[in-house]
């Protein structure tokens, strides 16, 4: 196909890994964290990692949407489901995440009427289709995602839609990022930062990584070319003692955001003061809520919905591996009793999970080989 | 249409952004019927990023563009869907039977 080949040349990527071996301290260590879980997918997926130095070393980090979701969370959204006349609407990996006893899919052969759908707009066309149910549609995502539900919310009060409702979860990146940074198990020398999120938020928010940390930061775009430019653009800030914020996804991500949606998600949402992230804990002023202004369509306003916190499995390590502590095959029940068919963990479920993304394309085998 | 299917990898749950051409405009609603590289078809939100005219290649997440690209300034990377959903840009206008096909 015209400009593919051209695109993936294997000369290109050769002479990219050429130049990040040129760069790099043969004595020294490197831990780069790619922040989003599509970044994760694509290193696998691609083998971007098979072209960097042996002490390159890439940590994966809480960028997944899913993997982050509490197991309480997931309890709270099947509890919905299994409110009478009620239809819960989800994004698609959401329905195979384990709560503390069962998952969606599992309430849905129950019995619940658990629908996916791509975008909040589906979940609002089916209350529309369906007004004599009430339609809950599960908002997960990071700032990539939320504008799309903001808008549907600005939709659904527009047209006066009283049988909507979001039950939101939606989290930010920011607060996570600074949360690993104070954490004393880890040290990272530099970010991959995430491209689409920084399509909305923009550049700009990641300049505290530099600012105050002093850690390098190349927001990056999601072909296998692009991440390993990223790499080495990173790597090359390390080796001339810069940090800064540099944009390698500058063909979509401008350094401002996009305004318009981060004036329409300030107007439909709040800062939550606090939200468990599994394996990080709480963190302050980490997610979004509902703004009083559409409290209406706030699901956990208008159903009662538990609010148990519930306590990880104790053989599942995600948080470790959502940290960057560890990797998923050295987690215990990693490619054993945790698969992706019968996941116990969140990043099992997802493919930009970590666990998913290792396991899918082999990764586990080559690691215990190596080991 | 796209669809999430959990079999596969959620497309959203992944943060990914589906380059889409514009097939049609709804300014009144705000919504754009739109194609994706494989002839995908949806209404897409336009709010972020109107006015926006059919030919033109939205980067789409979860039914809402958050961005528009423009081939030749730098924001269409070549090889990428990006680039092959704009080397299908025309200026095709949306008739009825596609307003039937897809209601936007």
């Amino acid at each position: 196909m015209k400009f593919v080949d051209e695109f993936r040349d294997a000369e290109l990527g050769r002479a990219l890994a050429g130049e990040i071996l040129a760069v790099v301290e043969p004595s020294r260590h490197y831990k780069i964290m790619e922040v989003c879980g599509g970044h994760t997918h694509a290193i696998y997926k691609y083998g971007v990692d098979d072209l960097l130095p042996a002490n390159v070393e890439l940590v994966h980090g809480p960028g997944c949407p899913v993997c982050v979701i509490p197991m309480g969370r997931v309890d709270d959204g099947i509890s919905l489901a299994h409110e009478p006349g009620v239809i819960f609407t989800c994004f698609g990996d959401m329905v195979r995440v384990p709560g503390s006893s069962q998952t969606l899919l599992d309430a849905r052969a129950e019995g619940a009427d658990v629908r996916i759908v791509y975008s909040p707009l589906d979940a609002l066309r089916i209350a529309k289709q369906n007004p004599d149910r009430e339609v809950v549609f599960f908002a997960i995502g990071f700032e990539t995602t939320a504008p799309s539900t903001a808008l549907t919310l600005r939709r659904a009060k527009a047209e006066n839609v009283g049988n909507f409702s979001v039950m939101c979860s939606h989290v930010t990146i920011v607060p996570p990022l600074r949360a690993l940074l104070e954490s004393p198990d880890l040290r990272l020398d530099g970010f991959i930062g995430p491209g689409h999120v920084a399509t909305i938020v923009g550049a700009r928010p990641f300049q505290f990584l530099p600012d105050q940390y002093g850690k390098p930061v190349a927001i990056s775009g999601f072909e296998p070319l692009d991440l390993l430019q990223s790499v080495l653009m990173v790597l090359r800030q390390l080796a001339e003692g810069r940090a800064e914020v540099e944009n390698q996804y500058a063909r979509v991500v401008p350094w401002e955001g996009n305004l318009r949606a981060l004036e329409i998600m300030s107007e439909v949402f709040a800062l939550r003061a606090h939200f468990e992230w599994r394996g990080l804990g709480f963190i302050s002023q980490s997610a979004l809520r509902l703004s009083d202004a559409y409290a209406e369509w706030d699901a956990e306003e208008r159903f009662s919905v538990p609010g148990v916190r519930v306590a990880d499995p104790k053989a599942c390590q995600c948080g470790e591996v959502l940290k960057g502590v560890i990797k998923p095959w050295e987690c215990k029940v990693f490619g054993t009793a945790c698969t992706p068919e019968r996941p116990i963990g969140t990043c099992m479920v997802s493919p930009e999970g970590a666990c998913a993304a290792y396991y899918n394309y082999g990764r586990f085998a080559r690691e215990r080989e190596v080991a | 249409m796209i669809e999430c299917v959990a079999a596969h990898g959620c497309i959203t749950c992944g943060d990914e952004a589906i380059p889409m051409r514009v097939i049609g405009v709804d300014p009144a609603r705000i919504l754009a019927l739109c194609s994706g590289p494989d002839g995908e078809r949806c209404s897409v939100e336009i709010a972020l990023v109107e006015p926006v005219v059919p030919g033109e290649v939205l980067l789409v997440h979860a039914g809402t563009a958050l961005a528009r690209a423009v081939e030749g300034v730098g924001c269409v990377h070549p090889g990428t869907a990006l680039a092959r959903a704009a080397e299908g840009a025309g200026s095709m206008v949306l008739d009825a039977a596609e307003r039937e096909e897809v209601p936007i």
